[in-house]
């Protein structure tokens, strides 16, 4: 065991959090498949509108990475397959009979192949490109991430301690597949039986719970070595998958938010339909975000589905307003990483948050706030401007390769000038992708 | 009510006309439309919540902290005027300030008159600069197409504070117009550019209207016009220091004057206590870096401290100790309001206390060792603009290069 304190990150003092671990379950009408969650993904559709569907069968192959595919977590009939512009795939939704019909498991004692056909493998990402890896690839490095990554969401611990014999099932499952360490990066200590995994306590603000701080300060990215991520729940799902011989789709998910009328816990399945997890639970005008409040995503209604890699459902509210001579307000409850409102002093207990942007868009400004929120290994203003302007040369150089978009949430949270870093760095990153793939 | 009333009108008058994004005229109304009402826009991406801090708000706080020295600045320059008229016998400035100055008088002990004819020469000054700034800004952001940057209004504040107290009006219009202009736009606007645009603006006219503001005429109003009059001298501390050093300084000033800011000199760099008080204000806000002002600092002690122990005949320079040079000059206006600009200073923690460092060098060594410019702020912080690059790129090479071993590895 091994502490890590993290300088630098924020704390952003939302609230509406979950305090206590009293999962209700929630058996999903609707699901959808995201292809936003898969980076890179050239999808080929299986199966087409109306057809029947079984637990477990696969929807989606992706043909850059043949043989990966996306599997369906209920049975029922594909409701619609959506498409984009130039026919890209956006999203398939699932209608669920209710039925849990299985498709059949094959179970061959490959790690890797076994983990496919349970629709378990996706639960894996490779860095750099923070990328489903390559079905007949291995692991050097597996970083599980155990950390608490946003304020609102229920502590990862409370759960793992209950669900600690499949966990540690899952941890298991990890150490063979890897050919050198697994690490395991909590807040708080978490009960395993394997010595083989080197346990990491993680203190810090946001984003101290990202993958990408913890892999850099325990083993950087090497050309040389794979570098997988996995989050706790899908080691829960191994565990399950493991000790039940069957499939597992099942999710906790916070739902939480300054405008969720009560915060809850759910156990219910991925990909399910976020107006039915926050049905009755949502005050007026709100956004309902798969994600957290500094990452998620809030789709139309294509896409309004818990997307594959969040623990929580955020909601806020989405109201649009306009303060008279804003540049001169007190900001009694108004948050800021800088101290230019009164708010720095006096300390309220709950802030306002909404959706609106606070602010005119305006060329980068580097006052200083973005060293002071970074965690990671970068220089951050050099390499925001060099996303701002997609120099895809500087940002290899610049440490491009040890990040993924989530990272930058607190960059664009803090910018002054209301950039959007996540967005630069995602088409920064795919230019890169292509560049290198083609 | 009815003003309640009015607010809805404006609101919603603004929300109707708001040009699409592809019209000439948006960046304009979105700026004025910002001034009135916060934009209505809703966060889009992954990141759904913001901080409220804006680019209009942190400029608001820099405008804001000039008022302590602009508003000494015009008490100040009333006190000298006045004193001047009085010691002279005149009964006129001998311009045009003269029949605004009348109104309320001439008594030389008077608060009141002291800050009305203050008001009389600096209102003018930063009337013409603003208007003048704003006006270069507007035009040239609209025909380029991007956003008018409120930086523009911190620009012209502080370009009319370091003007001295008797600028002709129209050398301030040229030299904002020449900052704004060369200085900023024509690298694409605030955030682009590599040089300060104020200090770039003050250069400007440093250089080019020589005889109007340099030299021991310029730093009282009304001196020039009325000509010097015997065992009066309107010279600056800075100014007699470089011809007389310590001695010279001790016979006119205490520090605690230079300190508090009874002193002439350009409109808004007489106080150092104010200016650092305003300072503290910037620090504690996170809008200027500590970083660079304790970077500026150190290298400035360091560097005076070894011009004293080298010490020279036939320079007395040499012998102005650190607390001197804090507070005579503009050090101490540069040094909050100039050296802080985040855009042309450098932009890494580390890259912050070199280019702070390199200030305090460079200003030390312009004014004591080059003979033909007394001040040296002005100059020392746009030398460090231009090197602010060059820091960046060190630092940050030092990143790259251990991360591309490892990567490679």
């Amino acid at each position: 065991m091994k502490e890590i304190k993290l300088k630098g990150g924020l704390n952003v003092p939302l609230f509406g959090s979950v305090e206590k671990f009293i999962a209700e379950d929630l058996e999903p009408k609707f699901i959808g498949i995201l292809s936003e969650d898969y980076f890179g993904l050239k999808p080929k559709i299986l199966l087409s509108e109306g057809d029947q569907v079984k637990v477990g069968q696969p929807v989606i192959e992706d043909k850059t990475n043949l043989g990966s595919k996306v599997v369906s977590p209920i049975s029922g009939v594909i409701s619609s397959v959506n498409r984009g512009e130039k026919r890209t795939l956006i999203s398939v939704e699932i209608e669920n009979d209710k039925k849990n019909t299985l498709f059949e498991l094959n179970i061959t004692g490959d790690i890797g192949e076994d983990l496919n056909n349970a629709g378990l493998w996706d639960g894996f990402r490779e860095r750099p490109f923070d990328r489903v890896p390559n079905i007949n690839s291995k692991p050097n490095n597996v970083f599980v991430n155990c950390c608490r990554k946003d304020s609102l969401e229920l502590s990862p611990n409370l759960i793992i301690s209950n669900e600690n014999k499949f966990f540690n099932l899952g941890l298991d499952m990890l150490e063979k597949l890897a050919e050198d360490n697994v690490f395991l990066c909590s807040n708080e200590e978490i009960e395993t039986d394997s010595d083989n995994v080197e346990k990491f306590l993680i203190s810090g603000k946001y984003p101290s719970g990202n993958s990408s701080a913890h892999i850099n300060r325990i083993s950087p990215i090497r050309k040389s070595k794979k570098t997988w991520t996995i989050s706790w729940q899908d080691v829960i799902r191994i565990g399950k998958y493991i000790s039940t011989k069957s499939y597992c789709f099942e999710k906790y998910v916070s739902v939480t938010g300054s405008a969720c009328i009560e915060p809850k816990l759910f156990k219910t399945t991925s990909g399910a339909s976020l107006a039915e997890i926050t049905a009755g639970n949502a005050s007026k005008e709100s956004r309902l975000i798969s994600g957290s409040a500094l990452y998620g995503t809030s789709g139309d209604s294509y896409t309004s589905y818990l997307s594959r890699y969040t623990d929580q459902v955020t909601i806020l509210s989405d109201e649009r307003k306009a303060n008279l001579f804003n540049w001169l307000k007190f900001g009694e409850k108004d948050h800021s990483a800088t101290n230019v409102f009164f708010s720095s002093i006096s300390k309220p207990e709950k802030f306002d948050f909404d959706t609106n942007v606070n602010g005119g868009y305006r060329a980068i400004v580097p006052i200083g706030v973005f060293d002071e929120v970074n965690v990671f290994d970068i220089d951050p203003t050099l390499f925001l401007k060099s996303l701002a302007i997609g120099d895809l040369v500087a940002l290899r150089e610049l440490g491009i390769f040890d990040l993924i978009p989530e990272d930058m949430s607190v960059f664009s949270y803090v910018c002054p000038s209301k950039y959007d870093y996540v967005a630069l760095f995602k088409d920064c990153i795919e230019d890169i992708w292509k560049e290198e793939n083609s | 009510m009815e003003g309640g009333k009015f607010l809805k009108f404006l609101e919603s008058f603004f929300d109707r006309h708001r040009p699409p994004k592809s019209k000439t005229f948006f960046y304009l109304y979105e700026v004025v439309q910002n001034f009135f009402f916060s934009s209505k826009v809703a966060t889009t991406g992954k990141t759904h919540i913001r901080d409220k801090v804006d680019v209009q708000r942190v400029m608001v706080v820099v405008w804001l902290a000039t008022f302590p020295a602009m508003f000494w600045g015009m008490y100040n320059m009333g006190y000298f005027g006045l004193d001047f008229l009085d010691k002279g016998g005149f009964s006129t400035t001998g311009d045009w300030h003269n029949s605004l100055i009348q109104i309320v008088g001439t008594d030389p002990s008077n608060h009141l008159h002291r800050f009305w004819f203050g008001m009389v020469y600096f209102i003018p000054i930063y009337l013409t600069v603003f208007i003048t700034g704003i006006a270069c800004e507007a035009i040239f952001s609209t025909i380029r197409r991007h956003e008018i940057n409120e930086g523009a209004f911190v620009s012209t504040v502080l370009f009319s504070l370091s003007c001295p107290p008797d600028i002709p009006l129209w050398q301030a219009a040229s030299g904002i117009a020449f900052g704004i202009v060369v200085g900023k736009e024509l690298f694409g606007g605030t955030g682009k550019n590599f040089l300060n645009p104020a200090l770039t603006g003050r250069a400007f006219i440093y250089f080019a209207y020589p005889t109007e503001l340099s030299g021991d005429m310029v730093w009282v109003a009304g001196l020039a016009d009325n000509g010097s009059i015997d065992g009066y001298s309107g010279a600056t501390a800075l100014g007699i220091a470089a011809l007389e050093g310590m001695n010279g300084i001790n016979s006119n000033f205490t520090w605690g004057q230079t300190f508090f800011g009874q002193i002439p000199g350009s409109i808004g760099e007489t106080s150092t206590f104010l200016i650092l008080l305003a300072g503290t204000y910037m620090v504690f806000t996170k809008i200027a870096s500590w970083r660079i002002i304790f970077g500026t600092l150190a290298g400035m002690i360091v560097m005076s401290s070894t011009l004293n122990l080298i010490g020279s005949d036939t320079n007395p320079m040499f012998a102005i100790p650190w607390y001197w040079h804090l507070t005579i000059g503009s050090f101490a206006f540069g040094l909050v309001y100039m050296a802080t600009e985040p855009v042309s200073a450098a932009n890494t923690n580390m890259g912050r206390w070199i280019y702070g460092i390199s200030i305090g060098v460079i200003v030390v060594l312009i004014r004591v060792i080059n003979p033909a410019f007394p001040e040296g702020m002005m100059l020392a912080i746009l030398f460090a603009n231009l090197l602010a690059p060059a820091i960046d790129f060190t630092i940050t090479s030092i990143n790259t290069s251990r991360r591309m071993e490892r990567y490679n590895s």
